[in-house]
Order: C-alpha cells, then structure tokens, then sequence
C-alpha cells in the first residue's frame, strides 16, 4: 500500500476513533432516526384527519338528499357548496339521472361502475370528470322511497387534502435536514469544547518526567467530570512528589550515615598501613569490627523501613505475651549504669503479632528512654476494652510538643549537640511506629509524670 | 489428667480433643498448676516457679492468665476446673 494512502487511512481511522466524531455521529443518527419517523407519523396523521373531514362533508350531504327523496321534493339541480370539489347524482333504479348538482347535469351516470353500499362505505375513485387528475371520496347509497328505489351518488375532491399534505411534506423536506445539519454541527461544537481541557491534560502529563514532577496539569477551573480529573490528577501528582521526594530524602541520609563508619575505618586502616610495622592491629580490628557492627544494624533498619515502604511489614502474626516481651527486653537492658528501669507496673497484655518485630520495637522504646532519661524509666502494661497498652515513661527533659511528631521521622535527631554522643542514627522511633502500626496499632508521644517523655503503644488484644 | 491433656513435648494443650491454643507463658502456668494438682498453689509460688525469683513486674499477673486459663481451657467446654480460695491461692482439679 502507498504511504500517502496508508497516512489517509489513518488519519482517517484517529479521526473516526475521536469521541468528538463518534458522540456527534450518534446524536445525529439518533435525532434524524427520530425526526424521520415523526415527520412521516405527522404527514400520515394530518392526510387522515383531512379526509375524515372530507368523508363527514360527504355523509352530511347523502343524508340530506336522502331526506329530501324520502319527503319527494328532491329539485333536478342539486347545489353544492363548492362546485369545483363536491358532486351530487341522484338516479332512479332504471339508472336515469333524476337529479345532480349543476357540475354534472350534462353527464352520464357516474354509478356505472359503482354498487350501491351500506351507509358508511366511501370509496376513494379518480377519473371523476369534474376534475379527473384528483382523487373524489365518493359515497353511494340506495334509498328507498314510496316512489322506488333510488341511488345516491355523493363526491367530494381530495384536492384540498392533498394540497395540505404537499406542503407539509415540502416544509419537513428541508426542515428536517437542516435540523439533522443543526444537531450534528451543534454537537461537534459542544463535544469538542468539553473535551478540549483532556487534550490540555494529556499533553501535559505526557511531558511530566520523574524529574519534573513539580509540573501540574491545567485545571479549567469548572466541577464537572473533566475539572475533578484534572484535580484528581493534580492530588495524585502531589502525592508522587511527596514520595519521590520522601525516598530521595531517605537515600541521601542512609548514605550520609553509612559514609561516617566508612571514612572512621578507612582512616584507620591506612593509617595502620603507612606505618605497618608500629601499628595497633589489634586494637584497629576491634575498633573496624564496632564500625562494621554498626553499619550491619543500620543496613538492617534500613531494609526494614524500606520494605515497610513497599508492601507494609507483614510478618508472622501469632498470639504473643506482650509481657513476656517487655519483661525480657527490661531484663536485657538492666545493665545499663546509672539508669533503673521500674517494671512494676507491668501486667499482662496479649497480642497478636510478630515475634521478631514487636520485641524490636519494645527494644527501641527502652533504649531511646534511656538515651534520654536521667535516672529512671518506668515501663508500665495493662489491657483494657479490647487494648493492650504500653507506656515507657523516662525523667529526661521531654519533647516540645510541635516535635512531637517530628521525633518519629527518620533520621531526627532533636538536640543534635547531645546525640552524637548518643550515636543513634535517628531510626529507632520511625521503626517503632512502622512496627506498631503494622500490627494495627498506634505510637504516640506524651508528657511524663516523672518530666520527661512518656511513649504509649497501643495495640488491639489479641483473641484467640 | 480428665480430658485435659497436656503435652510438655509438643507444647500443646487439648481438651476433649479439641486444640486450645496458648501462649508460652499460659501454657507454663498450666503445666505449674497440673504438676501440684488438686492442691492450692499460692500466687507468688506461681511467680517464683513460672517466672522466676527476680520477676519484677505487676504481681496480679498471675491473676490475668488464671483468668485466660478458665476463659481458654474451662468456659468453652463448660468446665470449672480452676478453683480460687483467697489467701490460698488456685487448685486445678485433677479430674478436670
């Protein structure tokens, strides 16, 4: 096939699938589906009307020549009201002309051809002389009197019908397609206004790139369906900047962390290997081992967060003691100098849940209350309508409350003066919350009775 | 012991053939209870045996999982096997 055929072709094909050409096409079907079997309904209708009007002149005339024959004062002229549209013949049962109207006095007998019948039947005949291109409703009736029997011949043109029906049939001839033109051009116009906004859009979200998602679509300012895609468009844009930017963030600062105990071991290293025969080995090892222990923690966290990201934490959920948990994590931190850890206040608390994840994420709140704390943590659990509570209270200074949610983001570290001593990478709360709320469950952040912060965990108890 | 069986082994509990799932530590109390059966274990005999000397928690624990134990292996199968006598402690009856 030709190139320049097959770029008709389609062009041909784009334009036909274009909902503007295809909405147009239909309505206009359907409308001059629609005008067409109206118009022919109407001329149908109108013909029959006229006629019967013409039939009820007609059966009014017999009846009155026939009570004229029956009183026997029937006069030879007969008149008629138009002389160019109505006949009246009266014949006696020899078939001579005993009467007619002054149009056919001088003619035959026009019931030649024509059996009298019952009252009601008119026929429709041509070839009436009067005027023998029309069409005549012609009623012929028998008439009995004392003087015999008579035929009556009554006709009336359909001239007047047919006139009518002719011009109605000429003003729905052009009136018709010209509405059909109306509704087609009318369409087009209005379908292809509506949908101009979509091409804007699409134009639009074919040019946004990774790298340009701050760019927006046009919205056209209106609440119908193309304003709120274009809004829903725009949300869902939002959304993906959020995002991108959400994961940028997090790739730069796990990198940021892990460049720290790289460059701390490095240097290490090659200071060790300038000067080989002096130096420390032993106490290098011991200090790249602390290094690479901490990088190894941190790559883990970092891979729990992402995944936390990508499909939520899932794990397996079995029912667990949250005492039991708090209990051990309590006892294995009991070590820590100068910090007592009160438990007390530790009832029992059941949970469905995983039995990695959750003494992780107890782990965190312990370890980040005793980073923080002076003296004391005190860690109390209970369950009560349907919820097993934790909170982990310390005497430390507290979080602001515009921080407070800030303290569970990844890599925040308040009071940046005091955490490097501590060394935490700022993880610990974003996978405590990831944790809790993997299990359907909530982290939040209160004012201590003992000054400092207080944590609380809830989680639905588990049934089993 | 009755129709509550209890496997050390496999770490189940069944009762009238039925599974009733516990935790490790309901099933700890359980195994106490049934080794003193048809005697009254005091509260911080439970303690010391089932936790251990340094528990340092909330003693009513004890009471949360007798609790648990007549909801999991007693209530469904219209039992009252756990009896309580105040200052006592708990008695599990042997024949169930």
């Amino acid at each position: 096939m030709a190139d320049p055929v097959r770029a008709t072709l389609q062009r041909t094909w784009r334009w036909t699938a274009s909902i503007r050409v295809r909405t147009a096409a239909l309505a206009t079907l359907v409308v001059a589906v629609a005008l067409v079997a109206a118009a022919i309904a109407l001329v149908v209708l109108q013909r029959r009307t006229l006629t019967d009007n013409v039939d009820t002149a007609v059966k009014l005339r017999a009846q009155d020549i026939t009570s004229l024959l029956i009183a026997g004062t029937l006069p030879e002229e007969l008149t008629v009201l138009n002389a160019e549209v109505s006949l009246v013949q009266v014949l006696d049962d020899g078939g001579r002309i005993v009467g007619a109207s002054e149009n056919i006095l001088d003619l035959e007998s026009l019931a030649a051809d024509l059996s009298p019948g019952d009252a009601t039947d008119i026929r429709t005949m041509s070839g009436v002389p009067i005027d023998v291109d029309e069409d005549f409703r012609v009623l012929t009736r028998s008439v009995e009197t004392a003087a015999g029997v008579y035929t009556v011949v009554v006709g009336a043109s359909l001239d007047e019908v047919n006139e009518s029906s002719q011009s109605l049939v000429n003003l729905l001839r052009w009136g018709v397609p010209l509405l059909v033109v109306l509704v087609a051009g009318g369409t087009f116009l209005l379908v292809g206004r509506a949908l101009s906004p979509v091409e804007g859009i699409r134009r639009e979200v074919a040019g946004i790139t990774s790298q340009q998602l701050a760019r927006r679509v046009p919205e056209p300012g209106t609440d119908d369906e193309i304003g709120r895609l274009a809004r829903t468009m725009n949300e869902m844009l939002d959304r993906l900047e959020i995002a991108q930017e959400k994961q940028e963030r997090f790739v730069g600062d796990a990198s940021h962390e892990l460049r720290s105990p790289l460059a701390s071991m490095r240097t290490q290293v090659e200071v060790d290997l300038e000067h080989p025969d002096q130096a420390p080995w032993q106490e290098t090892m011991t200090a790249v081992q602390e290094e690479v222990v901490r990088m190894q923690r941190l790559v883990e966290d970092f891979l729990l967060l992402a995944r936390s990201d990508a499909q939520g934490l899932g794990g397996q959920h079995e029912l667990l003691d949250l005492d039991d948990v708090v209990l051990a994590e309590a006892e294995a931190q009991r070590d820590a100098p100068a910090i007592t850890i009160d438990t007390s206040g530790v009832s029992a608390g059941q949970v469905r849940g995983d039995a990695r994840q959750l003494p992780r994420l107890v782990r965190n709140l312990i370890e980040n209350a005793i980073r923080f704390g002076k003296s004391r943590v005190v860690l109390t659990l209970s369950e009560a309508r349907g919820l097993t509570v934790l909170a982990v209270d310390d005497d430390g200074s507290g979080v602001p409350g515009e921080q407070r949610e800030r303290v569970f983001e990844r890599f925040t570290r308040l009071d940046s003066a005091r955490d490097r001593e501590h060394r935490g990478a700022g993880l610990g709360l974003a996978i405590a919350r990831a944790i809790a709320e993997a299990h359907g469950g909530a982290l939040e952040i209160e004012d201590s009775a003992l000054g400092g912060a207080r944590f609380v965990l809830s989680i639905p108890s588990g049934r089993s | 012991m009755g129709d509550l069986c209890l496997d050390p082994a496999s770490h189940r509990v069944t009762r009238d053939g039925t599974e009733i799932e516990l935790t490790s530590r309901e099933f700890s109390v359980l195994e106490f209870l049934m080794r003193r059966a048809d005697e009254f274990v005091a509260k911080s005999e439970i303690l010391e045996n089932v936790w251990d000397f340094s528990f340092e928690g909330d003693p009513n624990i004890v009471e949360v999982y007798v609790r648990r134990l007549r909801k999991k292996a007693d209530e469904p199968f219209g039992r009252n096997s756990i009896a309580t006598k105040r200052g006592a402690g708990y008695r599990l009856s042997s024949d169930g």
